[in-house]
């Protein structure tokens, strides 16, 4: 591209006007769920899906949705990713994604893969996505059907990911980490090294949305995150955060938000605090007037007491809507969080130790 | 056909918004980001299909109150460039 007319460092540019779109709440990216319908039932999903063919009156519909991209255009939204459920039982998804296209915007889509093959793979190839993201829970069939419940599908998605790639599309592999596969993270993260695309890795596994902590039972044990977390939490590879007053754990209410198959607008997915409904308000007043805008973007560690005085905050991965499903205060400790924390801490330590390196503000704790 | 009878429009691959006056690219094949500086903006945001090459350049002298030729030399090769990293493509027709 032509030096003249651009940044040298453009990805230092793109971090400015993304850190400028959140000190001036500006829209810059959207999640949007299409839909609460899915082929899989897996068994730490947060979501309480329906069946692939269940009857669903209240989504949005196609002309409700391609509304919703014009006014999130307005807005100066740049990314859109859309997932589900499973997105493509969504008979319109193409429809939507190629209108956002259109719109300028940039998009990713979150799928299991079970149906991307042959002619779905062309048109999301058409689309021209950012990313694929796939979940995949395991490298043998007997991991990932046994999280999936559905027999099967360990070969799809892996059908999916090489179809993809086969028409240059750029897949992500994603793995949320739980009792049942964290043995498999190594072959996982060699799958993806041996196909050449990204590998992302979770453990965060929360209660459903409808306070159903079913979920929770598939969270990692304190031996395995500490197993896990020990040869790779060191000094080297943990940045202990500089916490002053206005340190942020999230973005949250900053310059995203999230959009549920009825058109409810979220702060975010984990949070899941309602600034109100596209069906009857329109997005402009909804950014701009809703009172939980302000409430999420003050989460600041000033405004969290059992933080700003926790001896774990700068080991700590806090999610605020974790800590209101969960704890039930979204300003209150997260004990998921919390053991976490303890055991990254755990693990630092131990390295730290191992290496004669205690930083300072960890000594004195 | 000249460039400047051209009518210049995003890539497939391209996605954008001008922010502040800055144009925020994303080029999902080449997964790269490209932030243009004002005037790369400015001629970015007018390559919307609707307005050949010619248009833009006298919109850019009017808005810069500036020389003919220099712009035109500055805004083909500013399209030839991006044309060549897959940014923007020429029509030869408007868009509908």
């Amino acid at each position: 591209m032509s030096e003249q007319y651009t940044e040298k460092k453009d990805l230092n540019a793109y971090q400015r006007i993304n850190r400028m779109t959140k000190t001036q709440h500006r829209l810059f990216s959207v999640h949007w769920e299409l839909t609460y319908r899915c082929n899989e039932k897996c068994t730490h999903c947060y979501l309480d899906v329906m069946a692939p063919g269940a009857k669903v009156p209240g989504e949005l519909t196609t002309q409700e949705a391609k509304d919703a991209i014009d006014e999130l255009a307005k807005l100066g939204g740049l990314t859109i990713t859309f997932s589900g459920g499973e997105i493509f039982l969504r008979p319109d998804i193409f429809e939507i994604a190629h209108y956002a296209r259109k719109r300028g915007f940039a998009v990713r889509f979150f799928t299991n893969g079970m149906m991307v093959k042959g002619a779905v793979a062309d048109k999301i190839a058409a689309v021209r996505p950012v990313v694929v993201e796939i979940s995949l829970y395991g490298t043998t069939a007997e991991v990932h059907d046994e999280i999936t419940q559905v027999p099967g599908s360990f070969d799809l998605t892996m059908r999916a990911i090489h179809t993809l790639l086969d028409r240059k599309v750029r897949v992500m592999i994603k793995s949320p980490l739980m009792k049942e596969n964290i043995h498999q993270f190594d072959d996982l993260q060699a799958l993806a090294r041996d196909l050449g695309i990204t590998f992302s890795f979770d453990m965060t596994i929360i209660p459903k949305h409808t306070g159903d902590t079913t979920p929770l039972k598939h969270r990692v044990t304190d031996q395995q995150l500490l197993d896990f977390l020990r040869p790779r939490t060191t000094p080297e590879t943990w940045n202990l955060p500089e916490q002053d007053e206005e340190f942020r754990f999230c973005g949250i209410g900053m310059n995203s938000l999230s959009i549920s198959p009825y058109g409810e607008i979220y702060t975010c997915l984990g949070a899941r605090v309602s600034a109100g409904n596209i069906r009857s308000m329109n997005l402009q007043d909804i950014w701009t007037e809703s009172p939980v805008w302000e409430e999420t973007t003050n989460l600041t560690l000033h405004n969290l007491p059992v933080c700003a005085t926790c001896e774990l905050s700068q080991f700590c991965i806090r999610c605020h809507g974790t800590a209101a499903f969960e704890d039930g205060d979204m300003l209150g400790c997260s004990s998921s969080a919390y053991r976490e924390a303890r055991i990254r801490r755990q693990a630092y330590m131990e390295n730290a130790t191992k290496d004669g390196i205690i930083p300072l503000t960890v000594a004195q704790n | 056909m000249s460039i400047l009878q051209k009518y210049p429009q995003p890539h497939p691959q391209t996605a954008g918004r001008i922010i502040d006056g800055e144009a925020i690219l994303i080029l999902s094949d080449v997964s790269e980001i490209n932030v243009l500086n004002e005037v790369g903006s400015r001629i970015f945001e007018l390559s919307t299909g609707t307005n050949s090459t010619d248009d833009i350049i006298q919109t850019l002298v009017t808005e810069y109150n500036g020389d003919h030729q220099a712009i035109t030399a500055d805004v083909t090769h500013f399209l030839e460039e991006m044309v060549k990293n897959n940014v923007i493509i020429l029509s030869d027709t408007p868009a509908s």
